[in-house]
């Protein structure tokens, strides 16, 4: 058997906690070392048992525990910063998504990653590793309801339920509010299933947040009259867990997923899958929020590092194109004017 | 009713906490349905209610809806101080589970807390959930429990690290207030590992299972010594499906000596 693959983590807050959990589950991997500024955290993690030397600056961890893929935790107006010593250092490189707070930026990061092709470079939108999302794909590449009319995306999240402080909250650093923060899970798999919108409709509003948007409706217009709306909202009561549903309308039936069921309806009769009768789970944290997610993005990561797969299941490509997305809705919104995708490169 | 094995109620449901993703807003919101869900479960042989430590379960708790049930807590509630100290900062949400206990219980906690107070400032781990248990316990203490669960999160973070400490701590807690610990997981394959390494005189075991396999694999972890050598409680939901009498059956027929139900399986 070939040694583990050396692996680390940069940014410990409750993600970080959550990727070393992970790499250290891997029996592929070897977590050779944790990087955080805060050195109090630090601590806190080495006493729940983690052995991996701590480092407070990613250029020491490079240097010192020489890892051939870093796991990128940090908050997303640093992924940049972070990211170009990853690659300088000669790693593969998984960052928590948005791929970054800005447009800019990750165009950057992007073009960065284009030119390192020997290097790995993921974005950790997990729900592409969702054993019920993977599924409504195949059904949907196979035709299962005929051709696609219209498409319905809804995301509900109690998170704020008054004006917060910190960097999430302050657009700035993050970039937006509950779009950037939680819809771009959303947008990734929009994109997935039907590619990049010509034009884009939006408007946002604050519920409780000062510098952010709590709420975004929008509609998206594809080629051939597909079209499809978004409904993202984080100020709601009744959902302590993030939410996602999407229903899809065809010729011949629909297809509604959630992230526990999906059921798809048609002249045949009714079929109803439960993730349950999906999934194995190797290795769960957070059954109650996919928490197999977590632990094959990461899989997915580690056979990218060990040259047993090509491309990560999202690339700084995919990153990119939600990027786009997510900068063409903001616009929408801040112009209050509709959006065409292909002015936005 | 075929199977001669005990039943527990799982009462997180109305935290929306279920992996069956209802709406707490919705679904049972007023008391008399709980008292329904109560009558039921009484009908379907059900000796048991297991919750974690929230404010309105122990509200239910107290006010005698399940009065003739063992109160099995689970702690600590991870997700619920994640939350609170989201919405809260860490001052309140420690203020928040101080005002689920009486003043004497606050004081008993302050000693744990003062005996602590280096380790939880340093943001010690194990000096953090010291203080936790003692905190969430004493809010279940009026009920007299037998039996302490430790939560699945916490369970399964000392698996992934590899940290029996974690285990031990929760052990020697549970005996000091004169409770059979229990430890929660949703990764029984690897726990069945550990414990046969550890060696962490555990009573029992509460993990998944079901026949689709979600989360409990093959279930030939139910034949190690370790996991035999335990009081054995399965978890009969199979991620998005309701159990079903035969899945409580199937629990059993692997060597479950009770099983944990969501309320909707009763209701």
């Amino acid at each position: 058997m070939s040694s583990p693959t050396r692996v680390a983590v940069v940014g410990l807050g409750k993600m970080g906690i959550m990727h070393s959990a992970m790499v250290s589950m891997n029996p592929k991997a070897e977590l050779v070392g944790i990087c955080d500024r805060d050195t109090g955290l630090g601590r806190h993690v080495a006493s729940m048992g983690v052995r991996a030397p701590f480092f407070t600056s990613v250029k020491e961890l490079m240097e010192s525990a020489r890892p051939e893929g870093v796991i990128v935790s940090v908050p997303q107006f640093a992924h940049a910063e972070v990211g170009l010593e990853i690659f300088n250092g000669g790693a593969g490189i998984l960052v928590e998504k948005p791929l970054a707070h800005t447009l800019e930026v990750a165009r950057n990061m992007r073009d960065v990653a284009r030119g390192r092709v020997t290097q790995t470079a993921a974005v950790a939108f997990m729900l592409s590793f969702h054993p019920i999302f993977r599924l409504l794909h195949e059904f949907l590449q196979e035709g299962a309801i005929g051709t696609l009319r219209s498409y319905e995306a809804v995301l509900r999240l109690s998170q704020v339920n008054k004006p917060r402080g910190g960097w999430i909250y302050t657009r700035e650093q993050s970039g937006g509010g509950v779009l950037i923060n939680s819809g771009s899970h959303l947008l990734y798999l929009l994109h997935r299933y039907f590619g990049m919108p010509q034009e884009v409709n939006a408007e946002s509003r604050k519920i409780h947040s000062v510098d952010v948007e709590d709420e975004v409706k929008a509609r998206l217009r594809y080629e051939h009259g597909f079209e499809g709306t978004i409904d993202v909202n984080w100020a709601v009561v009744g959902h302590p867990v993030q939410a996602h549903s999407i229903t899809i309308t065809g010729e011949q039936g629909t297809i509604s997923a959630s992230d526990r069921q999906l059921v798809v309806v048609t002249a045949a009769g009714r079929k109803l899958i439960s993730e349950g009768d999906a999934v194995r789970v190797p290795f769960s944290l957070t059954p109650h929020y996919h928490g197999h997610g977590y632990y094959d993005e990461v899989a997915d990561f580690v056979s990218c590092l060990r040259g047993e797969k090509l491309t990560p299941e999202v690339g700084f490509d995919e990153g990119y194109a939600v990027q786009r997305l997510l900068e063409a809705l903001y616009r929408s919104s801040a112009r209050r004017e509709t959006v065409v995708l292909e002015t936005i490169e | 009713m075929s199977t001669d094995i005990a039943r527990v109620l799982s009462l997180r449901l109305l935290m929306g906490e279920s992996p069956l993703g209802y709406e707490p807003g919705i679904w049972l919101r007023r008391e008399s349905d709980w008292a329904a869900v109560a009558e039921q479960a009484r009908s379907r042989q059900v000796s048991g209610v297991t919750t974690v430590s929230n404010g309105e379960m122990l509200g239910l708790l107290k006010r005698g809806l399940w009065r003739r049930f063992e109160v099995i807590p689970q702690i600590p509630n991870v997700t619920g101080i994640i939350r609170e100290t989201y919405d809260h900062g860490p001052v309140g949400a420690g203020m928040r589970r101080l005002a689920m206990i009486g003043p004497v219980s606050a004081v008993k906690v302050g000693f744990t807390g003062l005996a602590n107070v280096g380790g939880v400032l340093r943001k010690d781990f194990p000096s953090m959930l010291k203080v936790l248990l003692d905190l969430e316990f004493r809010a279940f203490q009026k009920f007299k429990p037998e039996r302490l669960i430790l939560s699945p999160q916490i369970t399964d973070l000392a698996i992934a690290f590899e940290n029996a400490r974690i285990l031990e701590i929760f052990v020697d807690y549970a005996k000091y207030v004169g409770v059979k610990p229990y430890a929660a997981t949703n990764n029984p394959m690897h726990f069945a590992d550990r414990l046969g390494r550890w060696g962490v005189p555990l009573d029992g075991v509460v993990a998944p299972i079901n026949k689709g396999g979600y989360l409990c694999g093959d279930l030939s972890w139910t034949d190690s010594a370790a996991i035999r050598s335990v009081e054995l409680i399965g978890e009969t939901l199979g991620g998005g499906r309701a159990a079903e009498e035969s899945d409580v059956e199937y629990a059993s027929s692997r060597g479950a000596r009770a099983v944990i139900m969501d309320a909707d399986a009763v209701y």
